[in-house]
């Protein structure tokens, strides 16, 4: 009976995004996600959180990254918002991920540790670039008077 | 210690968390978590932690990366296992695997579930048949059937009847009413075909508007205009087939024996189950003519509410029952006299409310609730012990499979997956039986539908392709209930343990479980057995019960309008004819009627049964009278006296049976009568009923039978005779009916429930039997090595035998000791008691009952016993 329910749940959170269960229901997922990969946009979240990634080198999984984004941009993330945007971005193939060795602390329980991959560095390569021009193009003085 | 359990995360949204993603995806986020809430802890307090828990928990469920997780388990692994056809084949495979390698309890559980199946067909398909009577009628949700409930001051009755007049007074005073169709049940027309034959037939008379009003399809004739005109009738196609063995009938006559001659203006197409039955309809202008020729007695300005006619109103769209309440209430209050004895009150009943009502003198067909609640529960009560029986079996063969179990755990089955494949395969098990209980169900069908006398109207029980939907669901659930308690045993078995082959631990608690259920199987095979038992002694009571009177060779006849005295004294003539008497009832099977008596003007008046008799009958039927004398032969004279019973006597306080004679009494308040004898007590109604005060009057008019004592042994050509007196004096047909017959037939419910019961019994005791063989052959085959061991230190084949069923003894000495008082108190306190006058249970029948459920269980533990008993031990300790 239990498990009857879990689908249910499951499969009303999944309905609005019905066309993309049906896509990836075929086997070819990878097809999906370069089609969602034609859009290449980034949020500025998104930035974030890779750069975070960078930043945290190979220590860098769910409860760190949080405290370091909280830490460094001074406002509070919400753990289902941060794992949400990370899976967007594995499903963008920006960032992957592997299981470490089991830890004391959690339980036994391991940890997901993320990396950066070539095409999230290529990436933020872009929308850094992109930025860079912008300042450099800028005709408004962007310089603050203190 | 303590205050690090006081800090764990909290559990609920924890275990929920869990549950809800599975352990492959949850396991990094908890991880988070957890490792957040222990820094919150430290920096926040536990409350705050523990709400940042919950909130964190829910963030996660409705978030992206749980959805996205879900969706990437099930791509990857297909995650849910039972979803695959695979699977499902291989579920199945392994099912018909396990069922063919073990032969013996496979064939035990198909019979025991086929068995207890098959009375939960029958159910299934009584059900069915009932919720299908009307549904044919376009207006169903619109016709509304008037009832009565009468108070006559004892009782309260609803009849299905109501006052011929209420239709013409709903038609003029009712808005919302569109139609209001009569019926009159009282038409049963005997069709003459040459001098000698008729043919009988079952109808009603009913309104013109019948085929407006009810859908019935007419295969000939204008529905409209059929029913117009007087002495028009309606015949169903096979009842024209009957008569004419060809069709297209309409314009011919028929001939009704006493009533005249019809035209045939229509023909009703064999029409679906209905609550009316009928063959024929014949208009209802016809009754006002034959009252009119005195040939019925009048009934239709009778407001009197027990009557034969029926009244239905269809509806105007919108309209509601409880709108047209109070004009029912002002018409009530107008016929009736408000200080009347009897109060009537009428009520709407719905047509698809009619076949599930159980109300008194119904139109046609009815089943009432109650019988099909109490069907249901036997079915169960058989159902349920097959069900067990299944379990009880499976478990006690758990050791066989448990390696299956384990090495499917090991290789990644879950205990969800393992619970599926085992409901699974108890549903393809009861499936398999589902065929052996449809071919039970045939053939027991016909035996049922001759056990509910009078039913075979109402049920056809054919397998229509509804009712075998509602088979294999019932199949199907029934398989459910069966597998859950071993599908949730094995699902929780230990792989470790399995594997190991010590899959004992969980065993003991099995156990108890094993038993309880062998228990509740046999106390209920002795409830059946001491109820069938019970039930028999009462209904031998009941036969030779000394009701006060002679029931032997008496035949009763009705007069039917024949001239009383020309039969009695022709009828007298006969040489085989003893006395001939007259009377207005028939004893033992009361419709008779009662009177309001008083002893004087100032007292209160009590209610009296009466009977009308002439001055043989006391005699004639031996009748012990105590005191006074029979009825004058001076006729005139006769009227003004009572003869009472004792009971009588006791209710007006009168001491001995001489001070009564030549008491008055005030009967009716129109009549003085005086009391001219004292009866014995004798039982003119049922046996279900106490003897109430009674007397005996004397009114010719009332007469409806003629009481014929035979001397001759010759039953035949005595019955001949009479039969020719009477044939020369009417041109009715001949009733007669044997006063113990008719007694007899007042407990035919009896022999039904007999039957039931009976077998009922012998379904549940072949169940339980046949599980009770199923766990001896798994006991004595898992103790065979313990058997061989005894017997080479020198036990005999007796002291195994006892080693082996001492433990079953016991459980079904259990039974007994619980089934036996509870049994006692069912049929004590429940079921005797609606009779009066009945046999007490004695111990012989509680006796036998017991011995023949021991010599059952003895016997069955005792084939198998013995076959342990005389292996060889050699070869039970070579074994592995």
């Amino acid at each position: 009976m239990l498990f009857l329910a879990r689908n249910a749940l499951s499969r009303t959170t999944a309905y609005k995004n019905l066309l993309f269960v049906m896509k990836s229901r075929n086997k070819c997922t990878s097809f999906a996600y370069q089609h969602l990969n034609m859009k290449g946009y980034i949020g500025e979240f998104e930035e974030l959180v890779m750069l975070t990634v960078a930043v945290l080198g190979d220590d860098a999984y769910g409860v760190s990254i949080k405290e370091e984004l909280e830490s460094r941009a001074g406002r509070s993330i919400s753990i289902g918002a941060l794992h949400s945007t990370i899976a967007r971005l594995e499903e963008k193939g920006f960032l992957s991920s592997y299981l470490g060795g089991a830890t004391q602390e959690r339980g036994g329980r391991r940890k997901r540790y993320f990396q950066l991959t070539h095409a999230g560095k290529s990436s933020l390569h872009d929308i850094k670039n992109l930025r860079d021009d912008l300042w450099k193009k800028s005709k408004a003085n962007l310089a603050l008077d203190l | 210690m303590s205050q690090q359990q006081k800090t764990t995360p909290p559990a609920w949204p924890k275990h929920f968390f869990e549950w809800y993603c599975g352990p492959e995806i949850a396991e990094d986020l908890t991880g988070d978590m957890d490792e957040l809430f222990y820094q919150n802890v430290k920096t926040k307090g536990r409350f705050k932690a523990r709400f940042a828990y919950w909130l964190q928990a829910l963030s996660l469920i409705f978030s992206y990366a749980v959805r996205k997780r879900k969706r990437f388990y099930k791509d990857k692994y297909g995650s849910d296992t039972y979803h695959s056809v695979a699977m499902y084949k291989s579920y199945a495979k392994i099912a018909f695997r396990s069922l063919a390698k073990q032969k013996t309890f496979s064939i035990i559980n198909i019979i025991c579930l086929s068995v207890g199946m098959s009375v939960g067909l029958l159910a299934l398909a009584a059900f069915v048949d009932v919720m299908e009577v009307d549904k044919f009628q376009v207006n169903a949700d619109r016709i509304y059937r008037v009832t009565s409930t009468v108070d006559d001051g004892s009782n309260i009755r609803t009849y299905a009847t109501s006052p011929a007049p209420l239709a013409e007074k709903l038609r003029s005073d009712v808005a919302g009413i569109e139609a209001v169709a009569e019926v009159n049940r009282d038409f049963n027309p005997e069709i003459v075909q040459s001098a000698n034959t008729s043919l009988p037939l079952q109808g009603y008379y009913v309104s013109e508007n019948f085929f407006s009003v009810f859908s019935f399809p007419l295969a000939e004739g204008n529905a409209e205009h059929a029913l117009d005109k007087p002495f028009s009738i309606v015949i169903t196609q096979s009842a024209a087939r009957k008569l004419f063995r060809y069709n297209q009938v309409v314009g011919k006559t028929l001939e009704v024996k006493g009533l005249g001659v019809f035209e045939i203006t229509g023909v009703v197409a064999d029409y679906p189950r209905s609550h009316f039955y009928f063959e024929a309809l014949a208009s209802y202008s016809t009754l006002a003519v034959l009252e009119h020729q005195r040939r019925i007695e009048p009934s239709l300005e009778d407001w009197e509410p027990v009557s034969p006619h029926y009244t239905y109103a269809l509806f105007s769209p919108g309209t509601s029952s409880e709108q047209l309440m109070p004009t029912l209430e002002k018409i009530k209050t107008t016929a009736y006299d408000k200080d009347a004895k009897q109060k009537v009150n009428f009520e709407l009943q719905p047509l698809a409310d009619i076949p599930m009502s159980d109300l008194y003198r119904e139109v046609g067909l009815s089943w009432g609730y109650v019988p099909l609640v109490i069907f249901f529960s036997l079915a169960l009560l058989v159902l349920l012990p097959a069900c067990f029986n299944y379990a009880n079996i499976a478990i006690a063969r758990a050791l066989k499979r448990a390696k299956e179990i384990g090495l499917r755990k090991v290789s990644g089955g879950q205990s969800r997956h393992i619970f599926f494949q085992m409901v699974m395969e108890t549903i393809i098990l009861s499936v398999i039986s589902l065929a052996g209980a449809m071919l039970l169900f045939h053939a027991i069908r016909s035996q049922f539908i001759g056990m509910v006398v009078n039913q075979e109207r109402v049920f056809s029980l054919e397998v229509t392709p509804l009712t075998f939907c509602a088979f294999l669901v019932f199949g199907i659930i029934t398989g459910f209930v069966a597998g859950v308690l071993p599908a949730s045993y094995f699902a929780r078995l230990n792989p470790i343990q399995t594997l190991r082959n010590s899959s004992q631990s969980g065993k003991l608690s099995k156990i108890s479980i094993r038993k309880g259920l062998i228990v509740t199987q046999f106390a209920l095979s002795l409830v059946f057995i001491l109820g069938v038992a019970i039930i028999l002694k009462q209904y031998s009571y009941a036969l030779h019960y000394d009701v006060g009177f002679k029931k032997e060779n008496i035949l009763d006849i009705p007069l039917k309008g024949v001239d009383q005295k020309i039969l009695q004294t022709e009828l007298s003539k006969l040489p085989e004819v003893g006395t001939v008497s007259l009377s207005s009832s028939v004893p033992g099977n009361w419709e008779g009627s009662a009177a309001w008596v008083r002893s004087s003007a100032e007292t209160d008046s009590m209610q009296v049964f009466q009977m009308f008799v002439d001055q043989h009958y006391i005699d004639n039927l031996q009748i012990k009278m105590l005191a006074g004398e029979g009825f004058p032969p001076d006729a005139s004279a006769r009227e003004a006296y009572v003869i009472v019973n004792e009971t009588f006597l006791k209710k007006f306080d009168i001491s001995t049976p001489y001070d009564a004679l030549g008491r008055t009494f005030i009967v009716d308040d129109e009549k003085t009568l005086q009391v001219i004898g004292v009866v014995k007590d004798f039982n003119f109604m049922p046996l279900q009923e106490a003897i109430g005060s009674f007397f005996f009057r004397c009114d010719p008019a009332q007469f409806a039978f003629a009481n014929v004592s035979l001397t001759s042994d010759d039953i035949q050509q005595s019955l001949a005779r009479v039969e020719s007196v009477w044939n020369k004096l009417s041109d009715q047909k001949f009733e007669a009916r044997f006063l113990d017959d008719e007694l007899e037939a007042a407990l035919v419910s009896f022999r039904s429930m007999i039957k039931i019961f009976g077998f009922l019994g012998a379904l549940a005791i072949t169940i339980s039997c046949l599980g009770l063989l199923a766990v001896v052959i798994s006991a004595a085959e898992s103790r065979t090595r313990e058997m061989g061991i005894r017997k080479v230190f020198g036990a005999t084949a007796s002291n195994l035998a006892f080693a082996l069923s001492s433990g079953f003894l016991k459980l079904i000495a259990l039974a007994v000791a619980i089934a036996t008082p509870l049994t006692w108190f069912l049929f004590d306190k429940v079921f005797l008691s609606i009779f009066y006058y009945r046999a007490n249970i004695g111990f012989a029948e509680i006796a036998i009952s017991i011995v023949l459920l021991f010599v059952l269980v003895i016997a069955i533990i005792g084939s198998q016993t013995v076959k342990v008993g005389r292996i060889n031990p050699v070869e039970t300790l070579k074994y592995e």
